[in-house]
């Protein structure tokens, strides 16, 4: 995902990472990840700190003043094989969730133009 | 069934999309959002997902020979010019179209499934899914990061801006295709040489057999 400061509030970072700081941790769905010492300051959240303890890489453009944070690494791509959460756009700019062809056998089929 | 147009230009895709006429969910994904979740390293993939929402086949090569050329507007047939590969790239062409499956065992697999679903022999386990689906280390997660940077601000029409961050994509992890082919696809020609070496060279350079992973029924 594509930011553009490293120091957010809990509840920004959570909208925007989908990870909500909880006593126990970063927490999405069923996993914690442990954040004892995690930086703040003021009450806001070091997104670097953030990001490092969740193996998930930060790269920036510095000229545009963004960063983009990396999925978590250090396993495999899938941790479980159930289809993530996704909501694409059909060519006409309509919302489509993939989780509404439950009850029917899906082929994704990933293509492109080049 | 369900496409997806891995196209950080979703205006480039939209030509195949409307020849198609397609009456089933023709979807768009300009930020390679499945490429990160599902790690897929090049198009076409199929997956199939069960009637659960449960991933059975993580992603397999789905090329096929494109069909004869259609006539051209007018209805006159454009005479065929074969294509002459320059010497470099004629092993690397060799080498992918041996992989490339033409023996229709992947149509057969996927009637299979939809005839027998979870009996299917194609069928995947959770853990054979999981443990199928790409490894990413740090530098590959790095990659996905400044490829993300890259189709952001190709995006927002700094195209000159998102080179360094495609450049870097691809070489951290290049085997990741999807990443060179989408850069190459949107850079402008009239920024001058801005890649050093064209795609086939790119493959020749990593390895043929990285381009489309032999099928693994």
């Amino acid at each position: 995902m594509i930011v553009d400061t490293l120091s957010m509030s809990p509840a920004e970072l959570q909208r925007q990472t989908g990870w909500e700081l909880k006593p126990e941790g970063a927490c999405r769905g069923e996993v914690c990840v442990p954040m004892q010492g995690l930086a703040t300051e003021g009450g806001r959240v070091d997104v670097a700190d953030f990001a490092r303890r969740m193996g998930m890489p930060l790269a920036h453009d510095a000229a545009h003043g963004i960063w983009a944070l990396g999925p978590r690494s250090g396993g495999r791509v899938l941790e479980s094989a159930e289809l993530p959460d996704v909501v694409l756009s059909d060519f006409d700019g309509n919302s489509f969730d993939l989780a509404s062809l439950r009850g029917r056998k899906v082929l994704l089929l990933a293509w492109a133009s080049y | 069934m369900v496409t997806v147009a891995i196209d950080t230009d979703v205006e480039a895709a939209r030509p195949f999309h409307e020849a198609a006429h397609p009456t089933h969910p023709a979807l768009t994904d300009p930020g390679h959002t499945l490429v990160e979740l599902l790690g897929f390293t090049n198009v076409p993939t199929a997956v199939w997902i069960d009637e659960s929402g449960t991933i059975v086949r993580p992603g397999d090569q789905a090329y096929r020979a494109p069909a004869a050329s259609p006539p051209a507007a007018g209805g006159a047939a454009q005479p065929q010019q074969q294509y002459v590969p320059p010497p470099e790239h004629r092993e690397v062409l060799q080498t992918l179209a041996s992989i490339i499956d033409r023996s229709g065992r992947y149509d057969d697999a996927i009637r299979d499934w939809a005839a027998h679903g979870a009996q299917s022999r194609y069928a995947l386990s959770p853990e054979q899914v999981i443990e199928r689906s790409r490894p990413r280390p740090p530098e590959v997660g790095m990659a996905a990061a400044e490829f993300e940077l890259a189709q952001h601000l190709q995006r927002l029409g700094a195209g000159l801006d998102a080179v360094p961050h495609f450049k870097e994509a691809h070489r951290l992890d290049p085997r990741e295709w999807t990443y060179l082919r989408q850069a190459l696809a949107v850079a402008d020609p009239a920024w001058g040489k801005v890649y050093e070496r064209d795609m086939l060279s790119e493959v020749a350079a990593v390895g043929a057999g990285t381009f489309y992973a032999p099928l693994d029924l």
